[in-house]
């Protein structure tokens, strides 16, 4: 605990450590509002696709779906409370002051950690917020709520993601546009060739979000797979387990960096 | 007394090149250390590694007579190359995140910060700072819980005259305070005043280490003068324990056994009928030396 309630002192008064917290917040808050509103739609009078929000069941499939895509503002700001560590070199200093190498690493996990947790909170009070708005049956709460456990480990999986090629660029310019470049493009491509190319469908264990993504699909599009023909019913523990596996390989390549390498 | 910190044959590459070759010695309590050498002589490398920030590829070394490297680090105050905070934070906070590591309590703040005549600023951003500043708060954080050993890297770096006149004060206030410094420098001459002990680098290798009394002992040299120059140069170079005899601004420079003392030359003048007008004793300089040794 006194590792965090450093990393604490570090970031209380780190103003864009509070912005990008508030940009996450506020604007999944309205995305969810707006889906259960009425106002995401297709076109004017045509059925929301964005995904259900009359029962408990749907509302965690579609708040935890949505709340994926928000996961990497969280993301982009691991990439810097951890890259402003070796611009300021605070992270040598921490090391001369006294903290071992690890202490260092771990300090940052602890804070992947309750970061992680706090998206999945917050996810949740979304979905009772959403949940009262739709008069949904209170009683129904715990359908389908291993999707915020699913939602959780996705966190983690990008932070850690994000947190590892932070430790190996060390410039946030460098990482963040990595980052949102396999994010958004790189993975994209090779997730479609596997998917539609080769049809090589447990491929999407060996890509590093794409094995969380899968934890939580579009709800729409998860009906849509579901119809395929000679699509494998790869269940999600396995994507989970595959995406833990994820956590691990960056969590041993960041200790085997820290230890190893110069500061 | 023990050795704070002891080194053993610490060698560290960059690729092909060697920074550190095989490099020892001891530093003893109660000293004060100057770590000498040009610029590229391994001295911020071999800070570096036993402040544990650089991984040496052989060799060991030991704080305090081996306790655990963390544990000494907690007991030491460091100032490696460039003062290192978080700059959207004030003096104070970034001291309470150095005190917490150091596990020391907050109440040592206010006084390390008075100590370098930063309290008027101590609410001020790290990042609104001069660079003086800057370095007189890295060495307020270095004095929190009084620790035993400060070790300062070049600490006047970049400073202005002014900023070079405080720090240079303020180092000579902690000596007298009686801290333990290891300091590696550009300050030759405020090393020359204070140190006890030096070590010398060059490209790597140790060229020399010890009590700077005998690092520069068998350099003395004396300066004398006569009315007659030319007969002192004819009696004086024939007495014994006198290697070399120069003439030098109608002086005559001496280099002599260590057991000559200028005591022996006035009595040996005496006694062959000439009186010295001129008698001094000329230590080396440790720049002088230093630069002898390193070729510059």
């Amino acid at each position: 605990m006194s590792l965090l309630s450093i990393e604490w002192l570090k970031v209380k008064k780190y103003i864009t450590f509070w912005v990008l917290l508030s940009l996450f917040c506020v604007f999944l808050l309205i995305w969810n509002l707006s889906i259960s509103g009425g106002f995401l739609t297709i076109g004017k009078g045509a059925p929301n696709i964005f995904g259900g929000t009359k029962t408990y069941d749907q509302i965690w499939s579609t708040i935890c779906f949505y709340s994926s895509h928000f996961v990497i503002f969280i993301s982009i700001l691991v990439v810097i409370l951890t890259t402003n560590e070796y611009q300021f070199k605070t992270n040598r200093q921490n090391v001369i002051d006294g903290w071992q190498r690890l202490q260092f690493y771990h300090a940052k996990w602890m804070v992947i950690l309750v970061l992680s947790v706090g998206v999945t909170l917050f996810a949740a009070i979304n979905g009772v917020i959403m949940g009262n708005m739709e008069h949904a049956a209170f009683s129904n709460i715990g359908l389908n709520s291993i999707k915020l456990f699913w939602l959780f480990i996705l966190t983690v999986n990008y932070l850690g993601f994000a947190y590892t090629l932070s430790l190996l660029l060390k410039r946030s310019g460098i990482a963040i546009a990595l980052l949102l470049l396999y994010y958004m493009i790189i993975e994209t491509i090779i997730h479609s060739i596997f998917f539609f190319k080769y049809q090589w469908f447990v491929g999407d264990m060996f890509l590093p979000l794409q094995s969380s993504d899968e934890l939580l699909r579009q709800p729409a599009m998860e009906q849509i797979i579901a119809m395929m023909k000679d699509k494998p019913d790869i269940p999600s523990y396995a994507y989970a387990l595959a995406s833990c596996g994820w956590i691990a390989f960056y969590y041993i390549l960041g200790r085997w960096r820290m230890v190893k390498s110069d500061w | 007394m023990g050795n704070i910190l002891s080194i053993n044959n610490i060698s560290k590459a960059y690729g092909t090149i060697q920074a550190l070759k095989s490099v020892s010695f001891d530093v003893p309590e109660g000293s004060v250390f100057g770590i000498l050498g040009p610029n590229g002589s391994g001295k911020t490398t071999l800070l570096g590694i036993i402040l544990d920030i650089l991984k040496s590829d052989n060799g060991s070394y030991s704080w305090f007579d081996g306790i655990q490297h963390d544990e000494a680090r907690r007991r030491i105050g460091s100032l490696l190359e460039t003062p290192n905070f978080y700059h959207y934070m004030s003096a104070t906070d970034n001291l309470n995140i150095a005190a917490s590591i150091k596990q020391h309590g907050k109440g040592d703040i206010l006084n390390v910060l008075e100590k370098v005549n930063l309290s008027q600023r101590k609410d001020s951003k790290f990042r609104t700072y001069s660079l003086g500043m800057k370095q007189r708060l890295a060495i307020a954080s270095a004095l929190l819980g009084s620790p035993k050993v400060l070790v300062f890297d070049e600490p006047t770096n970049g400073l202005d005259p002014v900023g070079i006149a405080e720090i240079r004060g303020l180092i000579q206030r902690l000596n007298a305070e009686g801290y333990t410094i290891i300091m590696a420098s550009h300050l030759l001459d405020e090393v020359e005043k204070v140190c006890t002990h030096v070590a010398i680098l060059k490209q790597g290798n140790l060229l020399l280490s010890g009590p700077v009394n005998e690092v520069l002992s068998s350099d003395d040299q004396i300066e004398i003068s006569a009315s007659d120059v030319s007969l002192l140069q004819q009696i004086i170079s024939a007495m014994p324990g006198i290697h070399q005899v120069k003439q030098q601004n109608g002086n005559l420079l001496l280099s002599a056994s260590s057991n000559i003392h200028p005591a022996l030359v006035n009595e040996y003048c005496n006694a062959k009928g000439i009186t010295l007008s001129h008698l001094l004793l000329k230590k080396k300089s440790l720049e002088t030396k230093f630069m002898e040794l390193t070729n510059n």
